[in-house]
């Protein structure tokens, strides 16, 4: 997590208080929104003796410029901001697309879709905003298989098929982005690498490239292997510490984060075998739409489980050469 | 007996400072508001101001359950079997907490009332405002949207029944766009950064419903259990302040934790014991296994009613009853 690296964008600002409270402040070198956080109200006031009056003032202000920093683009895009799948009838079950902000996980068995979806997705951020794009790159993280360079390709190849349309300037915008350029891949094996990437690697990316959309393909991959069965607790922790991160880089920079989950088999339905995603209750709680892929011998479904945004439907699919397309 | 003047919630200089004056007691700071020439001496250092004074001295004055106001007002929800088991919706001045596993329906729930708390003064509504401090990224303006088209389209067919007494100032007020306009949305990261709904407050003071979705959220980075135990009951202090102070409703959504105790494993709502003494209304919502929308809420503490549940329907338009077929 962040040090107490006192930074420019929460530093206090003195000269909304009265003399006596900014001596008081300069004195106990609480000068940035962190260090006052870290006493309660009642703390601050005994111990730097102020009145409550001026401790309530102290914190109000702390705490307006403490939440203006949660979003730094809060007034520069329409928040809500939608993306699209590439596919209308997904979209249209999602209640218009990927939200913006929070997590989106995306569950199934294996072979079922998942990094197809992905895939995907990363290719439609890239597309204009007048066709539901974001008109940025991607950050794609593998953890389970080395990234399908050949599959992609393929997709790219057929993305201009795809969104043929009439209007000739939208066409030559469609074509102009060199779309593999803007996926930035890294392979990651530990939880320990996986910190590493989203608490330094990615904060430093977003400063420099334009970049909008996070996948984690998948984040299940190193939390099953590395924990022993006494260590859930730790495990539990990692997994929230690192959920936390990401909802936090997503609301600060408005950004999609998708996140690839594998199923387990729960038992404690009588009805038999259900297939229900993995890491439990301490990850879920922190998603924001959940997603499940299953596949029938003749087809296949993506069915929302819990979304904010739209109540649970289902809609079946099948991958073709340009990606993942809905059935009429 | 004399009240000592180190129980008043005086910082120490000021103590200090009575002390050489010979102020020992209430009764002598009391005494000393009334001579000018004491007065200015402790009130030169600027520490406390003269009326914070008088008001630390006032007693506080005590009220009879006759003169109470019986009927409190509430927070109707658009479900009538939600509002049963919380004797007509979500109550002001007291906080409630929704708590369920992820997908019951908790957020759904505070958007819808975040729609309620909307409804005219004619339809016995509150006209107020919201404030929703969204931690968890859980606000969907979308879903908002689609449930304030489905209020104002119900309102607009009722009122083709003939409904007499509404004036027009109000019928313009329910569209989309103003609706939206009276929810104040608030992205926030930490607890302590609730303080800002002081100010909040003040800017917009017709807001009788703040809801924090959710409560927990920011509490999970934190390791040091005696550390987020402090931030929570400050925070539900001062919520609890404020509810008291503007006669609003607060409502916390809270998620679910797995307990491990001699049965086995059981899932509980999170913070404990010390959390839930702190809240007057619990529900605990799920969602009904091999239901498409059906839902369901128990009332697990209540000061009116005892242990029941309700269940209701989360359609397109909001949060609704069952269709009777379906019970």
């Amino acid at each position: 997590m962040d040090q107490m690296t006192p930074s420019a964008e929460d530093d206090l600002d003195l000269e909304v208080f009265d003399p006596y409270t900014q001596a008081v402040l300069l004195k106990g070198g609480l000068l940035t929104t962190k260090h006052i956080f870290q006493y309660t109200e009642a703390e601050l006031q005994k111990k730097f003796n102020l009145t409550a009056a001026a401790t309530r003032r102290v914190f109000i202000e702390a705490s307006k410029i403490s939440t203006s920093n949660v979003n730094s683009g809060r007034y520069k895009e329409p928040h809500n901001q939608v993306l699209t799948t590439g596919c209308d009838h997904i979209d249209k079950a999602l209640g218009g697309g990927l939200f913006k902000y929070g997590i989106t996980e995306i569950s199934g068995e294996s072979g079922c879709g998942k990094t197809q979806f992905c895939l995907q997705i990363a290719l439609t951020v890239q597309l204009p905003l007048s066709f539901k794009g974001a008109k940025s790159g991607a950050v794609y993280i593998c953890t389970e298989d080395r990234f399908p360079s050949s599959r992609i390709q393929q997709m790219i190849s057929n993305l201009r098929f795809k969104y043929q349309c009439d209007n000739r300037i939208d066409m030559s915008e469609l074509c102009q982005t060199n779309y593999g350029d803007n996926i930035l891949i890294s392979h990651i094996a530990t939880v320990e690498d996986l910190k590493k990437c989203i608490h330094e690697m990615l904060p430093k990316a977003l400063l420099h490239r334009s970049i909008k959309l996070i996948v984690i393909d998948s984040i299940t991959a190193v939390f099953r292997g590395e924990y022993t069965l006494s260590e859930a607790p730790r495990r539990s922790r990692d997994l929230r510490d690192l959920a936390f991160c990401l909802h936090n880089l997503s609301v600060k920079h408005g950004l999609w984060i998708i996140c690839v989950n594998q199923v387990t088999s729960s038992m404690s339905d009588i009805t038999g075998k259900k297939l229900v995603p993995s890491l439990g209750l301490s990850w879920a709680n922190l998603v924001t739409t959940r997603l499940l892929m299953s596949k029938t011998p003749c087809s296949r479904y993506i069915e929302v489980i819990f979304s904010p945004h739209s109540g649970p439907t289902s809609v079946p699919f099948v991958v073709t050469e340009q990606g993942i397309e809905s059935l009429n | 007996m004399n009240r000592p003047i180190w129980t008043l919630p005086l910082s120490k200089s000021m103590q200090n400072k009575l002390n050489k004056l010979g102020i020992k007691c209430c009764e002598d700071l009391v005494d000393s508001l009334d001579d000018p020439e004491l007065k200015s001496k402790y009130l030169r250092t600027h520490l406390e101001s003269e009326s914070e004074i008088r008001n630390m001295l006032k007693p506080p004055k005590p009220v009879t359950a006759a003169e109470l106001d019986i009927e409190c007002d509430s927070i109707a929800t658009f479900c009538k079997a939600i509002d049963e088991i919380l004797n007509g919706g979500v109550q002001l001045g007291r906080i409630t907490e929704l708590s369920g596993a992820p997908g019951s329906g908790k957020s759904q729930l505070c958007m819808q009332l975040c729609v309620s708390v909307q409804i005219p003064t004619c339809f016995e509504g509150l006209q107020s405002e919201a404030i929703y401090v969204d931690t968890n990224s859980n606000f969907s303006e979308h879903r908002i949207t689609e449930m304030i088209n489905a209020f104002v389209g119900h309102v607009s067919k009722s009122l083709s029944n003939d409904f007499k007494g509404v004036d027009n100032e109000t019928l313009k007020c329910l569209n989309t766009a103003e609706m939206l306009s009276k929810i104040h949305r608030i992205q926030m990261n930490d607890l302590n950064q609730l303080h800002i709904l002081y100010t909040t407050l003040e800017r917009h003071p017709n807001v009788k419903l703040i809801v924090v979705d959710s409560f927990v959220m920011p509490l999970y980075p934190i390791e040091n259990s005696l550390k987020k135990n402090t931030l929570v009951h400050n925070a539900i202090d001062l919520l609890q302040t404020i509810a008291y102070k503007h006669n609003l409703a607060v409502v916390l959504t809270n998620d679910l934790t797995t307990v491990v105790n001699e049965n086995g494993t059981e899932i509980f709502p999170a913070l404990g014991d010390s959390f839930a003494h702190r809240v007057q209304f619990r529900l605990l919502l799920s969602k009904i296994p091999n239901c498409s929308d059906g839902y369901t809420a128990l009332l697990k503490k209540s000061i009116e009613h005892s242990r029941c549940a309700a269940r209701f329907m989360i359609s397109s338009d909001g949060v609704r009853d069952m269709l009777t077929e379906q019970q």
